[in-house]
C-alpha cells in the first residue's frame, strides 16, 4: 500500500471500507514511521477544526466590500490602526488595539502570523509592556491577565487570574505586567478588557530558552 | 447627465460584487485566518483578495464556481506576501487576539487553557513552508476536498497528494519533536531541582 493512500484508508469511515483494506492500512500504520507521523498530524489539524474561530471585526465585510469598489485596484488599502499611534478610526470593536514592547526588546521575532512568542530565561523577570490604543476613553472598563502553564507575575505569588477596573483614556494606555519564567515550558498570558458587555482578548506566548534553543 | 449614467453603472456594479463576495466571504476569512492565525491579518488580506476581484468583476461573474477562483487569489497572496509580513514585525508586536467583542463565556482562565496539542501545532506551524500550510489549512483544517485543492491550487492529483502528505509527515515530526523537547525540559528541571 502506497504511504499517500494509507490516511485516505484511515479517514473514510469503517462501513466505506473494504475490511481488508483497512486491516491492511492499519498494518502500514503500525510499521511505517512516516505515515505514523502523519496521522498524528491528521489528528491534530482535525482538533484544530473543531476550535473555536474568532470571528471579524463587525462591519468587516462592509469595509472590505468599500475598499474594492473605492479605490482603484492594485492600491493597498490602509491598515486600520492596530499599531501603537496609529491613527484609529470605525467602531469601537474594530478598533482597540493593542500591541505588546518589551522593555528590552531581545525577543524572538514572532513568525509572520500567530501568536506572539516572548522567549526569556528561566527565572528571568521582565517586564512586558501592553500598550492599549483606544479611540475613545472607556471609564471603568475592566483589565484581566490570565497566566497559564509555568508563568507569574512578580508580587502575586500562585495566582493564576487578577482583575481589576480602571479609566482608559482615549489613545495609548499603557498597562505594565512583570512576567517570570518558572518552568521551562513556559506558558501563556491571556489580557482581557471588558467594556460594558462587550469584551476583546488578546494573547502573547512566552517561552524558557533552553539549551535545545537558546534563540 | 453622462456623469450620472457612469455613477450610477459604479454602484450597480460595486451593488454585483457585494452580491457576488457576501456568499464567500465567511470561506474566505475562515481560510484566511487559518493560514494568518491572525484577525487583524486575515481581515486585510480577504480585503486584498476583494480588491484583486473588484478589478476583474466580469471575468469572476462567468465563473461557475468563483470561490475557488477567489481561494486560489488568497492562498497566492498568502504566499506573495509573507515577506512583507515577515518585514513588518519590529520593535512591536501584534497581538492575536479574539476577533470581535463578545458578551459570553468562557472566560479568559477557560481561555488561558489550551489543549497541549494546540500548543505544539502552534509552534510547529511556522516551521512549515507557505505552500504546505496552504494545504493543511485547506484541506485537512477547513475540509475541502483534493479535487477543490486541484482548482484552488492548480495542482495535479498526484502532485496535490504527495506534497499532501509530505506537509502531513514534516507537522507530525514537528509536533513529536515540540512534544519531545517539552517533555525532556520538563525532566531536566526536575533533575535540577
Amino acid at each position: 500500500m502506497r504511504c499517500e493512500t494509507v490516511l485516505d484508508v484511515l479517514e473514510r469511515s469503517v462501513d466505506a471500507v473494504d475490511p481488508i483494506e483497512r486491516r491492511f492500512a492499519e498494518e502500514h500504520l503500525m510499521s511505517c514511521s512516516q505515515c505514523r507521523a502523519a496521522y498524528r498530524a491528521v489528528q491534530v489539524l482535525g482538533e484544530e477544526r473543531s476550535a473555536s474561530l474568532p470571528m471579524p471585526a463587525p462591519g468587516a465585510f462592509e469595509r472590505a466590500m468599500r475598499v474594492a469598489t473605492q479605490h482603484p485596484p492594485r492600491q493597498r488599502a490602509p491598515r486600520r490602526g492596530f499599531w501603537l499611534g496609529a491613527a484609529v478610526g470605525g467602531s469601537l470593536a474594530a478598533a482597540l488595539a493593542l500591541a505588546v514592547v518589551l522593555a528590552v526588546p531581545t525577543f524572538r521575532a514572532p513568525q509572520p502570523s500567530g501568536t506572539p512568542q516572548v522567549r526569556m530565561a528561566l527565572n528571568e523577570m521582565r517586564t512586558l509592556h501592553i500598550a492599549l490604543d483606544t479611540p475613545e476613553a472607556m471609564p471603568n472598563a475592566q483589565i484581566r491577565v490570565a497566566l497559564s502553564g509555568a508563568i507569574g507575575l512578580v508580587g502575586y505569588d500562585g495566582q493564576k487570574e487578577i482583575a481589576w477596573r480602571t479609566n482608559l483614556d482615549r489613545g495609548a494606555n499603557e498597562l505594565a505586567l512583570p512576567v517570570v519564567v518558572l518552568g521551562a515550558e513556559g506558558g501563556q498570558l491571556v489580557v482581557e478588557v471588558r467594556y460594558g458587555d462587550k469584551r476583546k482578548r488578546f494573547l502573547v506566548d512566552v517561552s524558557a530558552k533552553t539549551s535545545h534553543n537558546p534563540a | 447627465m453622462a456623469r450620472l449614467t457612469a455613477l450610477e453603472g459604479g454602484r450597480a456594479a460595486a451593488a454585483r460584487f457585494e452580491a457576488l463576495i457576501e456568499p464567500h466571504y465567511g470561506a474566505l476569512y475562515r481560510a484566511a485566518y487559518r493560514l494568518t492565525r491572525s484577525v487583524h491579518d486575515a481581515e486585510d488580506l480577504v480585503q486584498e483578495v476583494c480588491l484583486r476581484a473588484f478589478a476583474r468583476l466580469d471575468e469572476l461573474q462567468a465563473f461557475e464556481r468563483p470561490r475557488a477562483w477567489l481561494l486560489c487569489v488568497l492562498q497566492r497572496l498568502f504566499i506573495d506576501q509573507t515577506r512583507r509580513y515577515e518585514r513588518r514585525f519590529g520593535q512591536s508586536i501584534e497581538t492575536s487576539d479574539s476577533g470581535a467583542w463578545m458578551s459570553e463565556e468562557p472566560g479568559p482562565a477557560e481561555m488561558a487553557e489550551q489543549s497541549s496539542n494546540r500548543r505544539h501545532l502552534a509552534r510547529a506551524w511556522h516551521y512549515l513552508d507557505r505552500t504546505q500550510q496552504v494545504l493543511l489549512a485547506l484541506h485537512d483544517i477547513e475540509g475541502y476536498s483534493l479535487a477543490e485543492l486541484q482548482q484552488i491550487t492548480g495542482l495535479k492529483e498526484g502532485t496535490l497528494k504527495s506534497r499532501l502528505h509530505r506537509a502531513r509527515v514534516r507537522l507530525g515530526k514537528l509536533l513529536q519533536r515540540d512534544h519531545e523537547l517539552e517533555l525532556g525540559e520538563q525532566r531536566s528541571v526536575g533533575v535540577a531541582r
